[in-house]
């Protein structure tokens, strides 16, 4: 399974649009994370999703990187 | 690690559970400019000893400082006016900050009124967590027609903290058609009327004097931040037309001033999101009036101070915000 980002913000009404250093997402939902959309994160950031939000307590992230799976650096 | 731009920073706060105690960020605020700083007095050794150069250093007392200037935005700015000396009250979404009738003394009692921050700050990658963070005092002005703060900052340490996650919502800000100035004669619930078209400009401005406080203990960090006098005041310009304000302030006559900066509506009551900053009475401590040159129009400049008023408050702020503060 693709990552997935599940955002859970207790200060903000769900609905709330964030912008999650590049991935667009809304509070309450989750998003579906694409290699493209990892390599774009990874570009802009310097550093992997999981490195960035792995440990959010407002942001969950789950699943596999498909950049690893595509044997980068994810 | 190369050079970084300022705009690759990040503002991250939260609250604090224990004044002092870090807590990663979960508001992320963009500001236009900020200059928190490491302040320490060293003690440098001024030993009589044959030279005339002090002989040695030891580190000395440090707290932390500086300036926040932020567009606001009624998503973040009660996060900031929590952390600041007031009252707040929270109801059908609506924060309303007053200030209280004796005033809180210090941060030290605990994190009721007003809550401490924990403010994150990355600069060019490199984190620093500054603790125990207070408002000081803050200074809201329509700069370029749109509504800004200027918030002075004051906490009690800084130390390394790990990179924060952020999350960034999308800005609401207050622009040049948001904005509405009332005048009104001073009472504890002025009568404002018609709006006042003649504003050019608009500060409301608050210093409670806040000052780190260094006691005995084994850390050199501050251990709370104290407040002073509350110094409140208003300042403007104005198209000269007539004596009306410049008599009330050669007799002392106090008034009653509120900016409302909305969106969404006209009213407080249905707009979307804003804010009103309400004087309810207000000294002027200048009134100035001059023909500046043959080409410049014939302004008043004034400068008004708050003071209190019976049964009632010398001033509220509210905000009219999505945000729940937990």
């Amino acid at each position: 399974m693709a990552l997935k980002l599940d955002v859970d913000h207790p200060n903000y009404p769900k609905g709330m649009e964030f912008d999650l250093d590049g991935i667009g997402a809304k509070n309450g939902d989750s998003v579906q994370v694409t290699a493209e959309m990892e390599r774009a994160f990874l570009a802009k950031n310097g550093k992997t999703i999981k490195e960035i939000y792995g440990h959010s307590t407002i942001v969950k992230v789950s699943g596999t990187s498909e950049l690893k799976k595509e044997g980068g650096d994810g | 690690m190369p050079a970084g731009l300022g705009g690759g920073g990040k503002v991250g706060i939260a609250h604090e559970t224990t004044m002092g105690t870090y807590i990663a960020p979960t508001i992320f605020v963009p500001v236009l400019s900020e200059s928190l700083k490491y302040t320490e007095e060293k003690y440098y050794s001024e030993q009589i000893r044959q030279q005339t150069i002090v002989s040695d250093v030891k580190s000395g007392y440090y707290h932390v400082e500086g300036d926040i200037e932020l567009e606001v935005d009624p998503t973040n700015i009660p996060y900031w006016l929590h952390a600041s000396r007031h009252t707040p009250a929270f109801a059908a979404g609506v924060y309303t900050y007053v200030p209280s009738s004796a005033g809180s003394a210090s941060t030290a009692a605990g994190v009721t009124n007003p809550k401490t921050l924990s403010i994150t700050i990355v600069r060019n990658n490199v984190v620093f967590g500054y603790t125990g963070c207070t408002v000081g005092g803050f200074e809201f002005m329509i700069e370029d027609g749109v509504l800004k703060c200027t918030m002075n900052v004051i906490g009690i340490a800084e130390a390394v903290q790990s990179s924060p996650s952020p999350t960034w919502v999308a800005a609401d800000l207050l622009g040049a058609d948001a904005h509405r100035v009332y005048l009104a004669a001073s009472a504890a619930a002025p009568t404002f009327g018609a709006v006042d078209i003649n504003f050019n400009g608009f500060t409301f401005r608050m210093n409670y004097n806040a000052e780190a406080q260094n006691r005995i203990q084994a850390a050199r960090s501050a251990s709370y931040v104290s407040f002073g006098i509350t110094e409140a005041e208003i300042e403007s310009e104005l198209d000269f037309l007539d004596r009306t304000d410049y008599d009330n302030f050669v007799a002392n006559t106090q008034r009653a001033i509120k900016l409302e900066s909305l969106n969404g509506d006209a009213t407080f009551a249905a707009c979307t999101s804003g804010i009103a900053l309400q004087a309810n009475r207000v000294s002027y401590d200048a009134y100035d009036i001059g023909l500046e040159g043959m080409g410049d129009l014939i302004m008043a400049g004034f400068t008004g101070r708050m003071i209190g008023i019976a049964a009632g408050d010398a001033y509220s702020i509210k905000v009219k915000s999505p945000s729940t503060i937990t």
